[in-house]
């Protein structure tokens, strides 16, 4: 672990994570590695296994990353506190769900805001659309496309940009990325209709 | 054609001139097929998304297995027998504490050969005249490199470099410095470079570039890294050994 390993502060994790391309998931890492000590705390103060503190402690620096990556965090209080309450509140939503064997409201399906883009009328149409669905069927033919187009939606997914994805995956511009990225989702269109 | 995804894309995203925006919408409203598009693109987007926080978190996990925290309220005799019990099992092989993810496990197999190959240079390589003020900095350079000073050792590299591109010995630091500073753009540039240099007994260039795909682990890396070992194996090129040990365990 040494040579990697320099304790980085925490506006260099979130320069790193905001800049984006390569070094995201490069300091993403380092910052889930700083903070790791909250799971043995979270065993400790809450009444979950190392297991299950270890799967909230993942989730909540997913969810972190994400605000980052947004500049939904904005620096209201020091990221170490910000860390803690998101990781306390699911713990909380843990120990309920554990409790009483009901999910948290945060486990719903929730669609992306673009959603909320449309007009009003377009919108409900578009939900019902949705609703009726097999979410599993064009997950499964999302895993079934090959390595590099799964690879590229995956990407995108994850709100890595097209110029970000033409970095990552050697090609010339954004724009030819672009291109490839629509191509992917049309052939997963085709095999889903 | 508005049910292609491009239009439908740069309509939520907001990229769409006004006047097509309107036209956009008022189709949506009447024409099922591009209700159904925007669907599809909606969708995909949501389940592209949790696929990709799902491989993440396994990521994620596969690195606490590999960083288990110390727990300090152990006892001292808790922590011999932990410390006991763990070189037991490293004894019995590492492979039953490797992590389940390969990108990572790729990349902790790479942070191995790194940290036993990698922290100190030998001196007495050279890639250039003897005696020559090239051949004069990269001693130099190694021995900036042997102190820690990696960004001091960096330049000195890149200096050789300017005045003798094709050098393989500084190629060879520099990439190595870039490694473990962990700038694997850099790195693999640097060992690709020196892969190319022609007229060497033993080049290490494939190899190398293998670990920094390794440990770079974006989305096509292992792969790039597995066809590069294999590379190294089947052109029996420095490093074949560590790549056949690697190439097995990933």
């Amino acid at each position: 672990m040494g040579l990697f390993s320099r304790q980085p502060s925490d506006a260099d994790l979130i320069a790193g994570i905001q800049t984006g391309g390569t070094q995201r998931r490069l300091y993403e890492n380092k910052l889930y590695e700083k903070y790791q000590y909250l799971i043995t705390d979270g065993t400790r103060k809450h009444r979950l296994t190392e297991d299950e503190c270890a799967s909230v402690y993942s989730d909540t620096m997913l969810t972190a990353f994400d605000n980052i990556t947004k500049g939904q965090f904005e620096g209201r209080s020091s990221l170490k506190t910000y860390l803690y309450q998101i990781f306390t509140n699911k713990c909380v939503d843990a120990i309920r769900k554990k409790t009483t064997n009901r999910s948290s409201v945060h486990d719903a399906f929730s669609l992306d805001d673009s959603l909320m883009q449309l007009p009003d009328e377009s919108r409900s149409i578009v939900q019902t659309l949705i609703a009726q669905s097999d979410f599993e069927r064009l997950q499964l033919y999302l895993r079934e496309l090959g390595e590099k187009c799964r690879a590229m939606i995956l990407s995108w997914g994850e709100g890595y940009s097209d110029d970000e994805i033409a970095q990552a995956m050697g090609y010339n511009s954004a724009a030819v990325a672009k291109t490839s990225r629509l191509r992917c989702l049309e052939k997963l269109r085709e095999r889903f209709s | 054609m508005k049910t292609d995804l491009e239009t439908i894309e740069n309509y939520l995203t907001g990229q769409l001139p006004s006047d097509e925006r309107a036209q956009f919408e008022a189709t949506l409203r009447t024409d099922p097929d591009v209700a159904n598009a925007v669907a599809f693109y909606l969708m995909t987007k949501q389940v592209a998304q949790d696929e990709a926080r799902e491989q993440r978190r396994t990521e994620l996990d596969a690195l606490r297995t590999k960083n288990v925290p110390v727990r300090p309220l152990w006892s001292a005799p808790m922590r011999w027998a932990a410390a006991a019990s763990v070189i037991v099992l490293l004894g019995l092989g590492w492979v039953f504490f490797r992590p389940t993810d390969s990108t990572v496990m790729a990349s902790r197999l790479a942070d191995e050969y790194v940290a036993e190959h990698f922290r100190q240079l030998p001196l007495t390589m050279g890639g250039g005249p003897s005696g020559s003020s090239s051949e004069d900095s990269v001693k130099t350079a190694v021995s900036l490199f042997n102190d820690g000073k990696l960004a001091q050792a960096e330049l000195i590299f890149q200096d050789v470099l300017t005045r003798q591109p094709n050098m393989d010995s500084a190629l060879k630091y520099a990439g190595i410095v870039s490694l473990r500073q962990g700038n694997y753009d850099k790195a693999i540039t640097l060992f690709h470079r020196l892969s190319q240099q022609p007229d060497l007994v033993a080049n290490p260039g494939t190899f190398y570039e293998a670990l920094a795909h390794l440990k770079r682990g974006q989305p096509l890396d292992k792969s790039q890294a597995e066809k590069l070992l294999e590379e190294v194996i089947n052109k029996n090129l420095e490093g074949k050994q560590e790549a056949e040990v690697l190439l097995n365990q990933l």
